[in-house]
């Protein structure tokens, strides 16, 4: 920087120079004076360009670290949401608790309050509504494992995501996205989520991570209180 | 900086005032916590927090009554409320601006835009 400094005094020096031989009307000392400042504002046109290709950079880099903020700042929210509902599900054994956990973590991280679950029960096994929010009763029935969206995310074990992957349209439109409840990898239930909040367009790539993580945190939490449940029973 | 500022948190769901509470710790923020509104009420008072991020959704005294009596006290008159609603629709809001809230957030909760409302309603 001091020598873009200097560099504008000499251009100064140079200009005052040409000035003063133009008006004793030059002679060989004008054409001198001349050249020396066709140098001198070169020299300066370079510095500059120099100063603005380092400041492109840095603000190049600026724009950059403020990429890496926000991202890393979305990263630390993912993590606390993935925290807290691991967290509520795993506070309790008291089964209508860990039901409430579930809605709760689904209203609160996902911005859904119509929301179904789901268990396997029988021989052969059929998936039941155990818990329903946000939905008339009576709108759900049973469903059998490999029947509709729900029975056939029962069957595969993978998410399911409105938008991301196929079914009927009518099913599409009513869920938005169904959850396969695994202990030990084997399917337990389904959790179904249907409409979601207005200001919500749909479930995407950002919230699989949780639905991941409700697909066996739940699970197990479910699992537990069923648990504890015959342990109470039985003592 | 932040730790002389204190946030009152209102909410009926222990999930989203654990995720508030995750989100606003680092930034050195007392927080408290009152799970409906009739305790927010007693908490502001007896506290004086610099700001109230609360519900619209609770039990007992809903988020729009309390910050309605909120804004009939002399103590809390002017203290900054956030409302945070489950409801983007215009009405909710419109309700929430009528009832004297300073700004509002909606569910589910996006850290990041819930630190840059509680900063700018501290003037931080």
């Amino acid at each position: 920087m001091s020598g873009h400094g200097d560099g504008a005094l000499t251009l100064l020096h140079c200009l005052e120079e040409v000035e003063s031989l133009a008006a004793g009307k030059g002679g060989p000392e004008l054409g001198e004076a001349l050249t020396r400042l066709r140098r001198e504002v070169v020299r300066h046109e370079t510095e500059k360009y120099a100063l603005r290709c380092d400041l492109e950079a840095q603000e190049a880099e600026i724009r950059r670290l403020g990429g890496a903020l926000a991202q890393s700042r979305r990263r630390a929210s993912d993590a606390a949401g993935l925290y807290v509902a691991t967290h509520r599900l795993h506070a309790t054994l008291d089964r209508g608790q860990v039901l409430q956990a579930v809605e709760d973590v689904v209203a609160s991280l996902l911005g859904c309050e119509q929301m179904a679950v789901f268990e396997m029960t029988g021989s052969p096994p059929v998936l039941v509504p155990v818990n329903v929010r946000g939905l008339p009763p009576g709108r759900l029935a049973a469903v059998r494992p490999g029947e509709g969206v729900i029975g056939r995310v029962a069957q595969s074990g993978e998410v399911w995501l409105a938008g991301e992957s196929a079914g009927l349209l009518e099913e599409r439109q009513a869920l938005s996205a169904c959850v396969p409840l695994k202990v030990d990898g084997e399917v337990t239930g389904v959790l179904a989520l249907y409409a979601l909040l207005e200001h919500r367009e749909r479930l995407g790539a950002d919230d699989r991570e949780l639905l991941e993580l409700l697909s066996t945190h739940a699970a197990t939490a479910l699992y537990a209180s069923r648990l504890r449940r015959g342990w109470d029973a039985a003592s | 900086v932040n730790g002389n500022k204190k946030i009152l948190l209102v909410d009926g769901s222990r999930t989203s005032l654990l995720l508030e509470r995750m989100i606003l710790a680092p930034e050195s923020y007392q927080l408290l916590v009152a799970l409906d509104g009739e305790e927010a009420l007693q908490v502001a008072a007896a506290e004086r927090p610099d700001l109230i991020l609360m519900d619209v959704v609770l039990p007992g005294l809903d988020g729009l009554s309390a910050l309605r009596r909120l804004r009939a006290a002399p103590d809390t008159r002017s203290t900054p409320v956030i409302l945070v609603t489950t409801r983007g629709e215009p009405d909710s809001v419109e309700a929430g601006w009528e009832s004297g809230c300073t700004d509002y957030i909606a569910k589910p909760i996006d850290a990041e835009e819930l630190i840059s409302k509680v900063r700018s309603c501290l003037g931080a």
